[in-house]
């Protein structure tokens, strides 16, 4: 073991929270060290993205390197579910995952991330503020948050979304960018639910172009988006925002150290410091980092992990996962259409169902077009054979949408996480999760999606096949040590200190005791920012 | 296990033409990557499919209509030559979504009850086979 330098403050983890966090601490100039898995691959960037989508499969006789990948990983299983989505540029996401981060479970498929940037370099960009009554059921304060999210907002770059769903997605806080122009099917898909608008939002539907981490105006070394339809495959020009963007900036600053390949492992603290050990991923050596405090950003699953390893009690903890479907919806008058060739790859319309007009509790659609993966995605997913499912999908794409739906998770029924120790991993140890809705729970999500699918019928947008992918499948995961305004174990302090610690912080949603249906990431970089902010301030206490 | 017989028979079948010998090695080094497994009811249709090729739609459509089926490692090999045959230039054309003339429908309209038809009498025929 060797101890190293005594910094300031640890932050744990790199994804969007900690990305966040670092920043506002390394602003404040102290001095902070960041310790990360940090996997990255950068193998795929050599390849030229700088042409259209289509250009390049007609052109390019190198693709199948980088849309099928070296190993050809980018081809799934069809019986794996998590991960399958992934682009071979985006697998080094799950690199070392089932070593360090193993679970056991017989109804829940987490995904969880020791890469440079976390879960954020495969987020899907969809940045949603939380309304104040979302806010105080996740035990969140209103007025800080809001100011953090104008932080955030200011900091990445959001563009606009269009004013029906401005409540649900921005509130008072002002995105930048400017409008995203959707793609040819979905410019129509708004169209016609412009001219419906009135009967549509008296149900509690709603729809407009997505708030997206995205830029449209070039900022500094990131460019803007050049609607070349890249997005799933790579950074190039640096137009979606990645936290690794941050924290390569970072890296810039006298005050800012990171260290990859260390696996956060143990958290302690005494009334002299904090206290870090690490596992070196590369020589299995244990590495310690002293500092006067931590904050952990490892994500909701990452953090209890840490907490339950170091702690002396090992109890069960409580879970919140959005339940997620998604439906293939076709539309009937675009089959045959002429398509738009440059488009973006993200969510080109967001949709909300809230069904008590109060903003608390709606439900959320992402609506994607199909083209920019490729049909090997899909292909197997209908009830045709291959060779017909090719020919009438090249005739059906165009007038495809998938629909992503997510629903709110309150955890009426208790879940649980529970850490076991297991010599067969690196970490020494894995989670069991337990995790099953309610039949009631279930029941209402059914009823909220009928409601969505009807919308989208009198929208000429019908649903044709729904797909649940499982618990976990959202990939937002939230309330492990919901806030509390006592101080005991495994909770969180509405500071975002852990009960018992005087020194350790969270920063990620594990206090949350509310997970609302919209994206998450904009609401973890906020919180994050503030706990960094409460660090700060407390500074002066250590 | 999977042999350059069956990667050309299931090429044709997936494209209506023959792919190219290295179209056909390069599908034989992503098997050897990614190993699907294999089941003995997989293992047999592979060899069905080598002798008489032209039960390769029937067997196909019938593991389409139900979810282990379609799951199955027999699938599995079948989505990985798509693939290896989507993501090359000479074939692109017959994956990217295009538009269709009007004499062109009936390509879809046979595709259409094609497809319905192999299934139907492919589930008759793997319990046979």
């Amino acid at each position: 073991m060797e101890a190293v330098d005594i910094f300031d403050v640890i932050v744990i983890g790199s994804g969007p929270s900690g990305a966040q966090c670092a920043q506002t601490l390394t602003e404040s100039g102290l001095k902070v060290l960041m310790l990360d898995g940090g996997n990255f691959n950068n193998k795929y960037e050599k390849f030229d993205y700088s042409r259209p989508f289509t250009e390049i499969r007609g052109a390019d006789p190198a693709q199948y390197q980088y849309l099928l990948g070296e190993f050809f990983e980018g081809i799934p299983d069809p019986k794996l579910k998590t991960g399958a989505q992934l682009t071979p540029a985006r697998k080094y996401i799950l690199q070392d995952v089932a070593d360090y981060l193993s679970y056991d479970s017989e109804n829940f498929l987490p995904m969880e991330s020791l890469a440079y940037g976390g879960l954020g370099s495969g987020w899907g960009l969809g940045s949603c503020v939380f309304s104040d009554g979302e806010l105080v059921r996740c035990g969140l304060n209103p007025h800080k948050m809001k100011r953090a999210y104008q932080k955030i907002a200011d900091r990445i770059g959001i563009t606009q979304a269009d004013e029906d769903i401005v409540p649900f997605v921005a509130g008072d806080t002002k995105f930048n960018q400017g409008f995203v122009q959707p793609d040819t099917n979905h410019y129509y898909l708004w169209q016609k639910y412009l001219k419906k608008r009135r009967q549509l939002n008296k149900g509690g539907i709603y729809m407009g172009r997505p708030a997206l981490a995205l830029l449209l105006q070039d900022r500094g070394d990131r460019h803007r988006e050049d609607y070349n339809e890249w997005g799933f495959y790579s950074d190039l020009g640096m137009a979606a925002y990645r936290p690794w963007i941050t924290i390569n900036e970072l890296k810039k600053e006298p005050n800012f150290k990171y260290v990859g390949r260390a696996f956060a492992h143990i958290v302690s603290e005494d009334d002299r410091g904090a206290e870090v050990s690490c596992i070196n991923m590369d020589t299995n050596d244990t590495q310690v980092y002293k500092s006067k405090g931590i904050i952990l950003c490892a994500g909701t699953l990452g953090t209890a992990r840490l907490l339950l390893r170091s702690g002396d009690l090992k109890p069960r903890l409580p879970l919140l996962c959005n339940p997620y479907s998604y439906v293939t919806c076709l539309q009937p008058a675009l089959l045959n259409s002429k398509q738009n060739e440059h488009r973006h790859s993200f969510a080109q319309l967001s949709l909300f169902y809230d069904p008590d007009l109060l903003n608390n509790q709606a439900s959320m659609g992402s609506l994607y077009s199909y083209r920019s993966l490729m049909l090997l995605r899909t292909i197997g997913e209908t009830t045709l054979n291959f060779r017909d499912s090719r020919i009438l999908l090249q005739f059906l794409v165009p007038a495809l949408t998938i629909a992503g739906i997510h629903h709110p998770d309150v955890g009426k029924s208790f879940r649980y996480i529970e850490w076991l120790k297991d010599g067969h991993t690196k970490s020494g140890d894995r989670l069991h999760i337990d995790f099953k809705f309610t039949t009631e729970e279930d029941l209402e999500n059914s009823a909220r999606e009928k409601k969505i699918f009807k919308a989208l019928r009198l929208l000429s947008c019908y649903p044709l096949k729904r797909i649940n992918p499982g618990n976990g499948a959202s990939i937002h995961y939230a309330g492990t040590l919901p806030f509390s305004e006592k101080e005991m174990s495994y909770r969180l302090r509405q500071d975002g200190r852990v009960g018992g610690y005087k020194r350790i912080y969270v920063g990620d949603g594990s206090g949350f005791a509310y997970l609302p249906a919209k994206g998450l990431t904009l609401s973890l970089m906020a919180n994050a920012h503030l706990v960094a902010e409460t660090f700060i301030t407390n500074y002066g206490n250590y | 296990m999977i042999s350059y017989k069956f990667a050309a028979h299931i090429g044709y079948y997936l494209v209506e033409e023959s792919i190219s010998p290295s179209l056909i090695v390069r599908y034989l080094d992503a098997v050897r990557y990614l190993k699907p497994v294999l089941s003995e009811k997989d293992l047999r249709w592979i060899v069905i499919s080598e002798t008489h090729p032209f039960l390769i739609p029937f067997i196909d459509g019938a593991l389409a209509l139900n979810k282990n089926g379609a799951k199955s490692g027999y699938r599995h090999l079948l989505l990985i030559m798509s693939a290896i045959i989507e993501a090359t230039p000479e074939y692109a054309d017959k994956f990217l979504p295009r538009q269709y003339s009007i004499s062109e429908w009936l390509v879809l309209i046979k595709a259409g009850f094609r497809g319905v038809f192999c299934g139907l009498i492919g589930k008759i025929i793997i319990r046979i086979v």
